[in-house]
């Protein structure tokens, strides 16, 4: 038999064949959990990510769930998938429950979602209506992601019964949906659950508000896509918290945290983990007992931290060698070889003065690109905290950072291009005018306190003469407020000499 | 065993139940009241049994999580065991890691509570901490549970 073309109707009954067959899968991923019925309160509502389930033995049936939740469910698992930066696998269901009391993550079934008290969804609490429901079906997603991200997030900290991390998204992501939607209900719920972690409130924690700290830091004050950007560097390394050899609690998982942390922050996170910070937020990784007998409080250390960071610069840069990711992945971060600058260097990481790719706030020394000046401005401002100057680019006349803090901001210097800064010493000086040849600035690193001064401004001012170098790899705050005095007066004697060398 | 199971089991258990039923013999409904149990505990297998020994006559281990949902009349599952609606309610502490259990555990009822109990009745008893008190279903006298959200589980 000759093969021709179909005809047309056959064609179309095919399509209908097939439409029909796939129908039934189709509607199974639609439907709810067996013993509960689909919220008809949702019915004219275009939903695609989410659906609402009420429970079959639920004594007031339908009336169960308001109208407002519809959308809500939609919303949260859309800010959801930006902020961990992972799509939901399938559609989210969000179960009203009449037997389990309190909230879980998971459904009756095995559909993703979770599933809330029946009753969490009518009444006041906190001069909100509906409080419990908005907040237990939101915090209860919060987890399904949390666990989608990693297994093992640190339970002295992150997440246990009294969890800093879902407590924080729970106050952001609700003000957020309730902000979009000029809902001044949701606004109030959002409102009274930060005000029960902070300072006063009848569940105030102190590790609460240390994150919101962190979360404030996060660059542009964008705390979705700073922790946003912490999620996609851990699973885009493959890093899963459970893998690293340790138990939970552990000093190293949540020094690996907090390297990861500090990378989205473009700056160390540990200050604002331990505190006091702004609101007396703190209490993590300092040693403080979090009250289980079993876990044995820990200080995190700095130096540990960096190195992890390091570590991840060096294996994105190295190409993520399979020696260097079984390394990082399995806790053995020493062991990760160092790698280049260059475009396989990830953003969040800069340049050392030995051009290897290193953490933005540990980075140095930029790229040297060249330019027939070097110097530039230092930072204006010292600022309270933060790190130095950031965009080094390669100037003429060095102007020294104003006082600041202890920065060990460095400046752009002139002649050698890209010194290090690093001295701690007093509030800079005005400089002098910059190099000729100067290559390239550096990289002024503050340390950083605790406060959340935004330091001062970029590290560097074009040169006279296309000053270029400069490493633009760390954004970060305050500026070149010390060193630039020295290093900037070492630089212009240095072009001085070479300009008369010239003449 | 009382019943229950998720899902299919639980299906076939129940058909099974009402297969003996009509017989008149083998497995028995037991009364749909609360003093008709002892301490109904939940098995790890999904399913009722009449009390902590008679799951272990069974071989089979207490589940902590919501294995179990059964409707056993005037008892609320809470982890493991079942609440009496009459003189306890369900203590529930939110835990946000897998690593760490929900804590669950039956409490007594104020005797100010009478029957049947409201939450009003157990704020007083709360003073000032923060938790949200909801009905349990139980197919029965309904009973009460108190979730904390946010509030480490204190040590027992």
């Amino acid at each position: 038999m000759t093969s021709r073309a179909r005809p047309p109707l056959a064609f179309a009954g095919s399509l209908l064949l097939a439409f029909v067959l796939l129908l039934p899968a189709r509607t199974a991923r639609a439907q709810c959990c067996p013993g509960y019925s689909p919220a008809t309160a949702c019915a004219g509502e275009t939903l695609t990510k989410s659906r609402w389930c009420i429970q079959d033995t639920a004594p007031t049936g339908q009336a169960a769930l308001p109208k407002a939740f519809c959308a809500y469910g939609d919303k949260v698992v859309t800010t959801l998938e930006s902020v961990f930066n992972i799509k939901a696998p399938d559609v989210f269901e969000f179960e009203l429950d009449t037997q389990t009391g309190g909230a879980h993550t998971g459904t009756a079934c095995g559909h993703l979602g979770d599933g809330v008290a029946y009753d969490a969804f009518v009444g006041k609490a906190y001069g909100a209506t509906s409080f419990w429901g908005y907040l237990l079906s939101l915090h209860e997603a919060i987890n399904d992601w949390t666990g989608m991200s990693s297994s093992g997030w640190p339970t002295d900290w992150w997440a246990d019964h009294q969890s800093a991390f879902p407590n924080l998204m729970d106050f952001h992501v609700m003000n957020t949906i309730g902000v979009a939607n000029a809902d001044q209900n949701l606004i109030t719920s959002a409102a009274a659950q930060k005000k029960r972690f902070y300072p006063g409130g009848d569940s105030a924690d102190a590790k609460v508000v240390a994150l919101d700290n962190v979360y404030l830091a996060m660059p542009n004050g964008d705390g979705y896509a700073g922790f946003s950007h912490l999620f996609a560097m851990q699973s885009g390394m493959g890093v899963k918290w459970d893998n690293l050899g340790v138990p939970n609690p552990d000093v190293k998982r949540s020094e690996y945290v907090a390297a990861y942390m500090s990378l989205a922050m473009g700056k160390p996170a540990l200050p604002l983990l331990q505190g006091p910070g702004t609101n007396g937020g703190g209490k993590i990784c300092n040693d403080t007992p979090d009250g289980t007998p079993t876990d044995k409080p820990y200080t995190c250390s700095e130096d540990v931290i960096d190195a992890i960071a390091n570590a991840h610069c060096g294996a994105s840069a190295n190409g993520k060698k399979a020696a260097d990711m079984q390394a990082l992945r399995s806790g053995n971060y020493a062991a990760v070889a160092s790698g280049p600058c260059g475009a396989t260097c990830p953003s969040e990481c800069g340049c050392s003065a030995n051009n290897h790719c290193v953490a933005a706030w540990l980075a140095a020394n930029a790229t040297p690109t060249g330019g027939t000046s070097g110097g530039g401005t230092g930072g204006n401002n010292g600022g309270s905290s933060g790190h130095g100057g950031s965009t080094g680019a390669g100037g003429a006349t060095a102007t020294g950072g104003e006082p600041g803090s202890t920065g060990t901001g460095g400046g752009t210097s002139g002649a050698t291009g890209g010194e290090t800064g690093g001295v701690t010493a007093p509030g800079g000086q005005t400089g002098s005018t910059g190099g000729t040849t100067g290559t390239g600035g550096t990289i002024a690193v503050m340390t950083p306190d605790a406060s959340l001064g935004g330091g001062g401004s970029t590290g560097g001012t074009p040169s006279e003469v296309m000053g270029a170098g400069g490493c633009a790899c760390n954004a970060g705050g305050g500026a070149t407020s010390s060193a630039a005095s020295a290093l900037f007066v070492a630089a212009a004697v240095a072009a001085r000499k070479r300009r008369k060398r010239r003449s | 065993m009382i019943a229950g199971g998720l899902g299919a089991a639980r299906g076939v258990v129940l058909a099974l139940g009402a297969l003996a039923a009509l017989s008149g013999a083998g497995c028995r409904a037991r009364q749909a009241d609360a003093a008709a149990y002892a301490a109904p505990v939940c098995g790890v297998d999904g399913h009722v049994y009449d009390d902590a020994a008679a799951a272990r006559a069974a071989h089979i281990a207490l589940a902590e999580t919501d294995r179990c949902r059964a409707l056993v009349p005037g008892w609320a599952p809470c982890g493991a065991r079942y609440c009496d609606a009459r003189t306890s309610y369900c203590e529930i502490y939110l835990s946000d890691a897998p690593e760490i259990p929900t804590g669950r555990a039956c409490r007594p009822l104020p005797t100010a509570c009478g029957s049947p109990a409201s939450c009003d009745c157990l704020a007083p008893g709360l003073a000032g901490r923060p938790a949200f008190c909801g009905q349990i279903v139980t197919g029965g006298l309904a009973a009460l549970h108190v979730t904390f959200q946010g509030v480490k589980e204190p040590i027992r």
